[in-house]
């Protein structure tokens, strides 16, 4: 079958010629920042829907039972230190990053130790207070919206730390470098969002309290 | 090649053929049957409303339908081969007065729809003139059955619903369990029933019969069954029938240890 | 990447290597997974007092992990945290290259492959989702007689809907997003090929779970799953819920990653006034997938949530029941759901548009009349998809006052819809129009869509939706539109790209009696929806009034008959994929670049990347040089 001829008779296909053998077209490193930014985007909208329903929940106040009385109000202290915690984990991490870009190894090396440390911290500590409040997810909308946040800030501290100690490691086997740094990249992205969302957590409780005024 | 004079007369012709497709499908589906589907069922002004709104909308989705299966189905007569096509169609993209015709006169029918719409939601949800003799009426939905309760009645209570001719009414709507949703078709009339909160509609019957209240919201197993009678009759009917009603709770929430803690109730001439 | 000549996999006949790691050895740590999940509470604390509901949900978990370690998909990651990263040799044998039929029963990263896999998994869930809707006609034939309890009719309408509406999510981004958008773009796969691999498994683990609802107990929510009622469901609804959760995260993880290939990896020249429609209609759907899944994953989560451990998202005290203390709202749950909703149901119908628009030049031999503007239909039906969900809660009584403007934001959509209409008419006006199967699906997708449309406008008029609102009407709506878009899209992309994905057409003469039999008896059952709906029947009964039986029962035969034409379509597939005439490479002499490589293509797609000098519609322009190379894949001894 003469497929040239077919082709050339209705001719005008799309391609016009063909790059040399081995050029790659794909900017790996573009790749793997979008890709991580669009799961944090994901992540971040379900986070807005868990808020949202803080929100809405507190807003109807259904049978005012969204802080029923006699409910005891759980310690917001230890909110403000796990969010300072986290915060802290990431503006080392962010060190560590720059350093990195200036091929200063081993000062990123320690950096994103004491990142994953805290990070460690943060969750440990986050996991006893949750042991630890006055209330269970039983006792009404804002137990069980208030608590169902912190789950979800544990999630973001455990895979954080999951991905902290594949960066640690990967870094004492000597795999990044200021030209090989797109996976210290995107594991930052992913840092700093769980730290902006405990910060958004700390103020959400601030602004918009449990007991309505 | 490009024979433009027998092309422009095909424009003609598919533009009858679609004013003749049109003519006949608006017929067809609004004007011939005597009984469109319901629609001759109004017992309600808002139902003659829909009513009204159904038969337009139809008068005016016809030729949209024409439109696109006229020229399509000219297009494949006009244009059909016999097996692959041994030259290519001529290289036709849309000029600028196409796009803006067709742009601009979308635009135009979605605005007249939304203002049309707009119009007869007020028309809907209108309160009566202030001093009119509104009728509160309690509805709870609970799996599976209405209960009503009249609270300038002294919370009469009844399984039925029976109501006035000519007396606009508010219903104050609310669910013990799970979502059903409080409905009359013949009233053209729906609002869910939600519990923890409370819904409203209003309706002034003006044709006295027998109707039924049905659920329009899954509510679990027997939501196909979960019906009440209607009764729209005669005012001083429902004055005597109201008033052999036994009298109960609000909310017609029987029963000892059912806490009534639905907090203050909201504004009522909303 | 260089591609390597000789065998990385000598061929492995030891049966063990066959079966580990694969699909076989994924299901039996599936099931390990599920047992060890569903006891090992009872196991670790000893106690009996853990509900079912927790016990399932762990069960689930362990059926998932299983599977994914069984099927080596766990592997990746923990190589990544060890430092020890999958060298050159070992990215190809994830392509397991020399392995014939078995590589489709693997963890396998070919974007192919994967498409195929998503192929028969979808065709599989289309199965399923018709034979309940055959028992859903069958228990609604004549009024009164019903062949099952309500309660397992509930069940049947909510597996139906979900199950349906899963499909035609994946029916055309799955097979086709994977098979073809890289091949379309010039790209060799797709951005992240362990990740694709990962969503395809997901996929299958949430279908399995779903599957389980008959066996645990009846589920009678409906697909919209509102609480409270989901919270006093039976066990079913927790497969349910769990099940759906996995397709959804399957669906967004998929979503991503199409994306990311759409944006980075297109050929040297590809400008995005070049992409194909298609990619199009791709790109808008995963946009929508990628973020408006969250939000039915949020409502999922919070109600498996109130049913496993008590919260209140939903509850706010029953009389008596559950222990939760309430002060939820059940709106939360209307309003999540929704949120999800409206975009889901665009993001079902832009990729059959996406495809529709694609073969309509094809076969009229003409350029699309309005390119730029049918992007702008696209990506306007995306943006705006995210500000019409109100309108399925006119008469949920949740803040009456924001209707006027739903209703005015559902009227908008149907501008951006309209362009679409004017890109398909206008190409096949004065056309030279070959009437093949994929041709013949585009005409069936202007009636059914714009019927579909139409009635979606009496249904966005507040005073009208009152009425019409959950009754019969807008089950013919739906059915209109969804199956308008997303499936005759889909059998349009299947009698299309059937020759480029298995090297054979599908049958014509089956295929013609597919075609007109799903027409007919589609266009006769579902018709009569909407004078049964404006009648005043309500959807979701099991049960109705005798003067709607003519209706009904005229539904129920033609629905039969409308089953066995689609019955004819599996058969063709079955047949044709084996047996069927043998294609060449550009059987339908189209111009995009799938059609420039060879069949069946090959590893990489393209030997070398290809430069982009064009639009993929020029056809009919005057015909240029033909292109210096000759193009690589023909050039091939194929």
């Amino acid at each position: 079958m003469d497929m040239h001829a077919d082709m050339r008779a209705t001719a005008n296909s799309q391609i016009g010629s063909y790059l040399e053998e081995g050029v790659n077209v794909v900017d790996e490193g573009r790749k793997l920042r979008l890709g991580m930014l669009f799961y944090i985007c994901n992540d971040i909208i379900l986070a807005i829907f868990f808020v949202g329903s803080y929100i809405f929940l507190r807003g109807y106040n259904t049978n005012l039972r969204w802080f029923p009385p006699g409910t005891p109000q759980p310690p917001f202290g230890y909110l403000f230190w796990i969010m300072i915690i986290a915060v802290v984990g990431a503006i080392s991490y962010y060190i560590g990053e720059r350093a990195l870009a200036m091929d200063l190894v081993p000062i990123f090396r320690l950096m994103a130790l004491i990142a994953l440390l805290a990070y460690l911290v943060d969750l440990a500590a986050q996991v006893w207070v949750l042991g630890r409040l006055p209330f269970t997810v039983q006792d009404g909308s804002f137990a069980t919206s208030f608590i169902v946040l912190s789950g979800y800030h544990v999630y973001h501290m455990a895979l954080g730390v999951f991905l902290g100690l594949g960066i640690v490691n990967r870094a004492r086997l000597g795999k990044y470098s200021r030209s090989n740094k797109d996976g210290v990249t995107i594991v930052g992205y992913y840092w700093y969002w769980a730290a902006a969302y405990a910060i958004a957590f700390w103020l959400l409780v601030i602004i918009q309290p449990p007991v309505i005024k | 090649m490009m024979r433009r004079p027998r092309w422009s007369s095909d424009i003609k012709r598919v533009v009858l053929i679609w004013a003749g497709v049109s003519v006949i499908l608006i017929v067809a589906t609004v004007i011939i049957p005597p009984n469109l589907a319901g629609l001759s069922r109004i017992a309600a002004p808002r139902a003659g409303d829909y009513a009204l709104t159904m038969v337009v909308f139809t008068i005016l989705s016809m030729p949209v339908l024409a439109l696109v299966m006229v020229f399509a189905l000219y297009s494949l007569y006009k244009g059909r081969t016999r097996g692959r096509p041994l030259r290519d169609g001529p290289p036709l993209r849309a000029g600028k007065g196409v796009q803006i015709a067709w742009v601009g006169i979308s635009t135009l029918l979605v605005t007249c729809l939304y203002a049309w719409g707009l119009i007869f939601l007020n028309r809907a949800d209108a309160a009566p003139a202030p001093g009119s003799n509104v009728l509160n009426i309690d509805v709870t939905g609970e799996q599976w059955n209405w209960n009503f309760t009249y609270p300038q009645y002294g919370n009469a209570q009844s399984d039925i619903l029976e109501v006035p001719v000519n007396r606009p009414i508010l219903f104050k709507i609310t669910s013990i369990d799970v979502d059903h949703s409080f409905s009359v078709p013949a009233w053209a009339m729906k609002e869910d029933a939600v519990p923890g909160d409370f819904t409203y509609i209003r309706v002034t019957p003006n044709k006295m019969g027998n109707y039924s209240v049905r659920c329009f919201e899954l509510c679990g197993l027997f939501h196909s069954y979960m019906e009440a009678p209607v009764r729209v009759v005669t005012p001083a009917s429902f004055q005597s029938w109201v008033s052999t009603q036994p009298t109960g709770y609000p909310w017609g929430i029987g029963g000892a240890g059912v806490p009534n803690t639905y907090g203050p109730p909201s504004d009522v001439s909303k | 990447m260089v591609v390597h000549e000789h065998a990385i996999n000598p061929r492995q006949t030891s049966l063990w290597r066959r079966l580990v790691p694969s699909h076989v050895s994924g299901a039996a740590l599936a099931i390990v997974g599920y047992l060890v999940g569903t006891n090992i509470t009872s196991i670790v604390a000893g106690g009996t007092d853990q509900s079912l509901t927790q016990s399932l949900y762990l069960g689930f978990v362990g059926l998932t992990l299983g599977w994914l370690i069984g099927v080596g998909g766990i592997k990746l990651p923990i190589q990544w945290v060890t430092g020890r990263d999958p060298d050159e040799a070992e990215a190809e044998r994830l392509v397991y290259r020399d392995e014939g039929v078995w590589r489709y029963f693997r963890f396998n990263t070919d974007h192919k492959v994967i498409g195929v896999q998503y192929l028969v998994l979808t065709l599989f869930m289309l199965a399923v989702g018709g034979l309940l809707a055959m028992l859903i006609r069958a228990n609604l034939m004549f009024p009164g007689s019903r062949l099952v309890p309500p309660d397992e009719y509930n069940t049947f309408i909510t597996m139906h809907g979900m199950l349906m509406i899963s499909t035609m999510f994946s029916i055309i981004v799955g097979p086709f997003g994977n098979f073809i958008v890289p091949i379309m773009i010039g790209a060799h796969d797709m951005a992240f090929p362990r990740l694709n691999a990962m969503s395809w498994h997901l996929l299958a683990a949430g279908v399995t779970i779903f599957l389980f609802i008959p066996f645990l107990g009846s589920d009678q929510t409906g697909w919209t799953t509102y609480a409270p009622l989901a919270e006093q469901m039976q066990a079913g609804a927790d497969a349910f819920l769990f099940g759906v959760l996995l397709i959804m995260l399957s669906s967004g993880l998929g979503a991503i990653n199409i994306i990311t290939t759409i944006i980075t990896m297109r050929a040297p020249g590809m400008r995005w006034t070049r992409l194909p429609l298609f990619v199009w209609g791709i790109l808008g759907s995963t946009i929508l997938t990628a973020t408006a899944t969250t939000s039915v994953n949020a409502d999922l989560l919070e109600i498996m949530l109130d049913r496993g451990w008590q919260t209140s998202f939903f509850v706010n005290a029953f009389p008596s029941g559950p222990t939760a203390a309430g002060g939820g709202q059940a709106w939360l749950s209307e309003v999540l759901f929704w949120f999800f909703g409206h975009p889901e149901v665009y993001l079902i119908a832009l990729p059959g548009i996406g495809a529709m628009l694609e073969i309509v030049p094809v076969f009229s031999r003409k350029p699309v009349f309005i390119y730029r503007l049918s992007v702008i239909g696209i990506l306007g039906i995306t943006a705006i998809s995210f500000l019409v969900w109100g309108h399925h809660l006119f008469v949920s009584g949740w803040e009456p006052q924001l209707r006027g403007y739903y209703m005015g934001t559902t009227e908008l959509i149907s501008i951006p819809t309209g362009f679409v209409f004017l890109g398909i008419i206008g190409t096949l006006w004065r056309g030279r129009i070959w009437m093949t199967l994929p041709m013949a699906w585009v005409f069936a997708f202007l009636w059914t869509f714009v019927i579909g449309g139409l009635t979606g406008i009496y249904l966005s008029d507040v005073p009208a939706d009152i009425q019409i609102h959950g009754n019969y009407f807008v089950v013919g709506h739906f059915h209109y539109v969804i199956l308008g878009s997303a499936l005759w899209g889909f059998f349009g992309a299947m009698y299309y790209w059937f020759p480029k994905v298995t090297g054979r057409f599908l049958d014509e003469k089956l295929g013609w009696i597919h075609f007109w039999g799903v027409q007919i008896f589609f266009n006769l059952t579902f018709l009569v929806f909407f004078y049964l709906g404006l009648e005043g029947l309500p959807r979701r009964v099991a049960d109705y009034a005798p003067k709607f039986d003519f209706g009904m029962t005229l539904a129920s035969v033609m629905a039969f008959f409308l089953g066995a034409a689609m019955l004819v379509f599996f058969a063709n597939v079955i047949y044709s994929w084996k047996w069927g005439e043998v294609a060449d490479a550009n059987p339908w002499h189209a111009k995009t670049l799938e059609w420039q490589t060879p069949t069946p293509v090959p590893i990489e797609n393209f030997e070398r990347v290809p430069v982009i000098v064009s639009g993929p519609y020029t056809y009919g322009e005057p015909e240029e040089e033909p292109p210096a190379h000759p193009a690589a894949g023909s050039a091939v001894g194929n």
